[in-house]
């Protein structure tokens, strides 16, 4: 009888252990999501707060489920953490803890996430199947000696990007959060292999996750390069090459990671079933679909839903694709529309006829849905690709000065209508000029492109940046107080002023000034940008490398 | 050992349920313990009259009221002015454990601690 009930008292604890490793596996994993967004918000003393209680909570119950060493490492982590909480003047040391919390305590919660792994629980299980939630990119760098990966991990974390150092890939699928979209292993050419080993393991049992390899060595010759090709690495890089432009390459990496799966279609054809069955096909892709029955509509649907591509149906009752094609590229903002025709016209004269009248492609009825997913997805790619190369400026890759100034005009539009605060920011390296008189105008290039990319980088996804004159910067952030902006700008600062620059064999840094102003506060968009730009004026006279809010002006245009 | 213990009747204030369950198995299965569980102070301060605990066992770390605020609401606004308590905290630093036996605890119980050996360990305490 007491056996029994020792027996049924171990089986419960048993899986109430379970339990716990499940629920704790849950709360590691969020809190790892929350750090890795910090880099972007502002001053947050409650996550400090939060993930000092929680590692608290678990270092006293990890251990009465049997999770003694989980318990005795939660308890040395808890301690650093609460001296974080005790730092003197947290707010304006914001940014050194920041960069601490995620290069120091995110690889040591992932590592106790790891310990999880050794209770009799099925916490991996559970894992993987949490639902999936966009964190987007990490950073994985497999350890290497030697100067240049000590280096480039100090330059990338400049950057904000998410870092994570692993021993070997192998201890990649421990290291990951079950909501990770996009994963970047960066090792020396000789894990090559090894890399592609882990990526074809992490594919098979994540299918949503992107990995992408990264090797970087000292082989330039073209047979070595070859044999890392076939072995299915995705990039490569030498060792001569500079932090600004491995930041760069991996920034283009992630920003067509992101266009592959965006994406807006417009569909019409009369046949409403159609219709349905195509939403229903492409509703997984991630791009947004529009249907429409009533060709009259076209215009309106066109200038509301600003599709990247136009799917037309050739025949559609009392209307002809074709005309209605003609018709849509009488209007001068969709000239360079991309549209294609769904018809089931077979004859090979007929279609080059329809084509000739301002149409890209065929697409012939039945259309696989293989077929029409991957048409659409890789239209929609090219033809974002093909906007942006217009309306960006070449060097940097950002707005050009005539769209962040309409970007500016919008936001303000949308200040005035829904009351919400959004700030305008202008920018300038200091002493530029002395950068590309001494170290010449490439170098020069080089340091505008790594703020380029520090911006798009540490900015949120939703603020813009355009490159407005030279060395001049305009940035707008929607949903943004000017306190909020001031820090993140001031974080931005204080990174940009760590990153090293080379010209031959001296290396030197560049400091930048900013001006803000809310865009609530001005009656114009240009008013904003004035003042904004007065305030980076005043800030170059008190003294560069520093940031300056804008004055209020009052209903009087006094000061206030 | 445990069933000839006169301690009897046992209430536990602990805000994590995972912690709550797995102190409800050790005392009740294994300590043959009748016990109460309140996951907040507020909730022991409305039961401890009608539960009328031999011991209440007291997690130090709850958010709102903490455990020193329950000990002190339990003593102030009920009847169970006497009724012996033992803190359970992960902070088992020395001046802590004092300043807790000074706020009148029995003595304080390390977290983590070990389930199988609860009951031993909290009739140990109770008999000293």
């Amino acid at each position: 009888m007491a056996e029994n009930m020792t027996g049924s008292v171990e089986d419960k604890l048993k899986l109430l252990s379970q339990r716990f490793a499940e629920r704790t596996g849950t709360e590691l994993n969020e809190f790892r999501h929350k750090l890795n967004q910090l880099n972007s918000q502002q001053y947050n003393e409650e996550i400090l707060r939060q993930l000092h209680q929680l590692l608290h909570r678990l270092t006293g119950s990890a251990g009465t489920f049997g999770l003694h060493e989980f318990s005795r490492q939660s308890r040395v982590l808890e301690q650093s953490v609460k001296e974080f909480t005790q730092y003197p003047d947290q707010q304006s040391n914001w940014a050194a803890i920041c960069s601490q919390l995620k290069n120091q305590v995110l690889p040591q919660l992932e590592r106790l996430h790891s310990l999880l792994k050794d209770s009799p629980a099925p916490a991996s299980q559970s894992m993987v199947s949490a639902p999936a939630d966009p964190t987007g990119n990490v950073l994985v760098l497999i350890e290497h000696s030697g100067a240049f990966f000590g280096a480039l991990r100090e330059e990338l974390l400049h950057y904000g990007f998410t870092l994570v150092t692993l021993e070997n890939a192998e201890q990649l699928d421990q290291s990951l959060s079950p909501t990770q979209q996009s994963v970047i292993i960066i090792a020396h050419e000789t894990r090559a292999t090894c890399c592609i080993n882990a990526k074809t393991k992490l594919q098979q049992s994540v299918p949503h996750l992107s990995v992408t390899v990264i090797c970087f060595g000292s082989h330039e010759d073209f047979s070595r390069r070859y044999t890392l090709a076939a072995k299915g690495v995705d990039g490569l890089f030498s060792e001569s090459t500079t932090a600004p432009e491995i930041a760069e390459y991996l920034q283009r990496l992630e920003s067509e990671r992101l266009q592959a799966s965006e994406g807006k279609v417009l569909i019409v054809d009369d046949d409403e079933d159609l219709l349905e069955h195509y939403r229903l096909t492409l509703s997984h892709t991630g791009i947004q679909v529009r249907t429409l029955s009533t060709p009259e509509e076209i215009f309106s649907v066109l200038s509301e839903f600003q599709p990247d591509i136009l799917l037309l149906d050739v025949n559609m009752g009392d209307y002809h694709g074709p005309t209605l094609a003609r018709l849509i590229r009488f209007q001068p903002e969709w000239l360079s529309l991309p549209i294609i025709y769904l018809s089931a016209e077979q004859d090979r004269t007929e279609q080059r006829k329809a084509l000739a009248i301002g149409a890209d492609e065929f697409l012939t009825k039945p259309i696989s849905d293989i077929e029409l997913r991957e048409t659409v997805r890789i239209r929609c790619f090219r033809a974002r690709q093909l906007s942006q190369l217009l309306a960006r400026d070449s060097l940097t890759g950002l707005l050009k000065h005539s769209l962040i100034k309409q970007e500016v005009g919008n936001e303000h539009a949308r200040c005035q209508r829904l009351s919400v605060p959004a700030v305008v920011v202008m920018l300038d390296l200091d002493h530029f000029k002395k950068v590309n008189d001494s170290y010449g105008h490439g170098t020069g290039d080089i340091v505008i492109k790594a703020l380029a990319n520090l911006l798009k980088q540490r900015l949120r996804k939703t603020d813009k940046i355009g490159r407005y004159g030279g060395e001049e910067f305009a940035v707008v952030m929607p949903e943004c107080q000017l306190t909020q902006g001031e820090q993140i700008l001031e974080e931005i600062r204080v990174h940009f002023s760590g990153l090293h620059f080379k010209a031959g064999s001296e290396e030197f840094n560049v400091t930048l000034s900013a001006g803000i102003a809310l865009l609530n506060d001005y009656p114009s968009a240009e008013a904003a940008l004035e003042a904004a730009d007065q305030a980076l004026y005043q800030r170059k006279q008190l003294g560069r490398n520093g940031i300056s809010l804008a004055q209020t002006v009052d209903s009087k245009g006094n000061p206030s | 050992m445990t069933q000839r213990s006169p301690l009897k009747r046992i209430m536990c204030v602990e805000d994590d349920e995972d912690i709550r369950q797995i102190i409800e198995i050790a005392l009740e299965q294994i300590g043959q313990f009748e016990v109460l569980l309140c996951e907040n102070g507020n909730l022991a301060v409305e039961q401890v009259d009608s539960f009328e605990p031999d011991l209440i066992l007291l997690d130090v770390m709850m958010p709102g009221m903490d455990g020193p605020d329950t000990l002190n609401a339990i003593r102030s606004q009920t009847h169970s002015t006497n009724t012996p308590v033992i803190f359970m905290t992960a902070k088992v630093q020395p001046a802590e454990i004092e300043q807790y036996i000074a706020l009148g605890a029995l003595d304080v119980i390390a977290k983590p601690f070990d389930p199988m050996t609860l009951p031993e360990q909290i009739t140990a305490i109770w008999e000293r």
